[in-house]
């Protein structure tokens, strides 16, 4: 079939067979013909000959590529450079005629552009409208997932001096990659929200501000009284806003109904179970601070949790001077 | 740089970062394959490009970008790319082709050629699901037409049907593209940064 005149007249047919190097003898003194009747159409041959051979050598690469898995890797180096902190200003090898030509520039457009630039760099707004969620990776690593119609506020010292967020309305859901030196910290104007390694829920109304940890811990700030609470995975607090109900906080779920500990040292457990019930632990044996326990306690009285960690970790307890003794179950 | 990209590159510069994300996603094949072009290795060549990404984002503040965003993060790319080249390659003959670092016409070039590869490589995946499994049996896997009938179980006719229309989207994209650069190239090269000259001109 000679398909000339198919389109952009050329044979198709002929070009085909040729790219995959399988012309009949015949076909290949057609095609020398017709390459041979026009310097035009060894051009067009050339060019798809290119497009089959050379432009097509990095089709497989392209097509391998996956942009999300690609991301997910930047975001992993991008998490782990963000605890090295300060940039280094980029050294960059400009002209001096550039230099002047852009001093000059500056120069003229800084007076104009004053006013239009300081009202915008310190303070950068996100925002979401009711049917939009939004999920904002920070320069340091920690993300905030902003549920609908909120909005949260960053300073430009953001990751530079501090690490704080204020959180003007709405509920958005923090995942801090934790910093010793430099705290992560939501503001809310009457509290604060401190991380201690964290990731937690803060839904902020005109009534009340609630806050739910998911992982780790956080301090609750309350600023009108500087009063200060831990709460940690799990459990929850809200303070009331309101004029009626002012400053009531109401501290929920906080380890009452759950507490979790995963491979946790006992005395990373008695820690938490003294601040917890208000009762003192102690051990008669340092070396048993050391014993590890997988344990979930879920609203379970005080000497029934010191009952359980007995049974588990084989101690036996014994109460002196209103503090509880933990020792080995030989020793005495 | 174009309203587009200086809107993108401001939302950039005030860590915004879904705008971040959405552009480095809608640009990342462009970018691998520029740095593909010296580093076979694609790990290595998505490893330069994330390179790139980060330190555009944590000193964005701090950038000044004269020609076009995609320019100077091409530019950056292909540095680091021969950086990386120098690094593991150091027989002489490679020496001497790392000391012809890319000049302005030449990286503008690549840019084009990478631009191509892209827009065909799109055409590609835009073309019917048969079509494309017979182009690339017969492009990649360099199966004869014989052979691709008797897989698929159509006729040869059908086969060269298939190729035929590949080829056709493809030269479409090839004269699209030809009738392009000259003003594009204008406004990309020379308007852009010459921009800020006319202005002192006309204060």
């Amino acid at each position: 079939m000679d398909s000339q005149s198919t389109y952009d007249d050329l044979p198709w047919e002929l070009i085909v067979s040729a790219l995959q190097g399988e012309l009949s003898p015949d076909e290949d003194g057609r095609l020398a013909q017709w390459l041979a009747s026009s310097s035009a159409n060894r051009e067009k041959y050339h060019r798809l000959q290119q497009v089959w051979k050379e432009d097509m050598a990095d089709y497989v690469i392209y097509q391998d590529a996956n942009e999300d898995e690609a991301w997910k890797a930047l975001r992993g180096k991008m998490n782990a450079r963000a605890t090295a902190i300060t940039p280094p200003f980029g050294r960059r090898t400009i002209s001096i005629k550039r230099w002047t030509a852009a001093a000059a520039i500056l120069l003229l457009l800084a007076g104009a552009g004053w006013w239009y630039i300081s009202g915008r760099e310190t303070t950068i707004r996100y925002e979401t409208a009711a049917d939009q969620q939004k999920k904002i990776p920070l320069p340091d690593g920690s993300t905030v997932t902003l549920h609908p119609q909120t909005h949260i506020e960053l300073t430009g010292s953001y990751n530079k001096t501090d690490r704080t967020v204020k959180l003007v309305s709405g509920e958005a859901y923090f995942d801090v990659s934790h910093q010793e030196l430099r705290p992560f910290i939501v503001d809310m104007d009457a509290a604060s929200v401190k991380d201690i390694g964290t990731s937690f829920t803060i839904e902020k109304t005109k009534d009340s501000i609630k806050v739910i940890v998911s992982g780790g811990k956080i301090a609750f700030i309350k600023k009108a009284t500087g009063e200060v609470r831990e709460i940690s995975a799990g459990g929850s607090i809200c303070l009331y806003t309101t004029t009626e109900r002012q400053g009531e906080i109401r501290q929920t779920n906080d380890n009452t109904d759950s507490l979790r500990f995963v491979n946790a040292s006992l005395s990373e457990v008695i820690a938490v179970l003294q601040k917890h019930y208000g009762k003192k632990i102690l051990l008669k044996d340092t070396a048993i601070a050391q014993k590890r326990l997988t344990v979930h306690f879920g609203g379970e009285s005080f000497d029934d949790v010191v009952k359980i960690i007995c049974f588990t970790l084989d101690l036996e307890s014994v109460v002196e001077n209103g503090a509880y003794v933990l020792k080995n179950k030989s020793s005495h | 740089m174009s309203p587009d990209e200086a809107t993108i590159w401001r939302s950039i510069q005030q860590k915004d970062g879904l705008t971040f994300e959405n552009y480095y996603k809608e640009h990342y094949r462009f970018f691998l394959l520029a740095a593909s072009k010296y580093l076979r290795e694609a790990s290595l060549a998505q490893e330069i490009v994330n390179d790139v990404f980060v330190k555009l984002w944590e000193d964005a503040g701090t950038i000044t970008i004269q020609s076009s965003l995609r320019s100077y993060i091409y530019r950056a790319v292909v540095n680091r790319s021969l950086n990386e080249l120098d690094k593991n390659k150091r027989d002489r003959q490679h020496q001497h082709e790392l000391s012809r670092r890319p000049e302005e016409t030449f990286e503008s070039r690549g840019m084009e050629e990478n631009e191509l590869k892209i827009r065909l490589y799109k055409a590609i995946d835009q073309l019917p699901q048969q079509c494309q499994k017979v182009f690339r049996m017969s492009r990649f896997e360099e199966l004869k037409q014989q052979e691709i009938a008797d897989r698929l179980g159509i006729s040869i006719k059908t086969v060269k049907n298939h190729i035929t229309h590949a080829l056709q989207q493809l030269n479409r994209v090839l004269a699209d593209w030809h009738s392009l650069p000259l003003w594009i190239v204008m406004i990309k090269y020379f308007l852009a940064p010459s921009l800020g000259l006319w202005l002192l001109f006309f204060v």
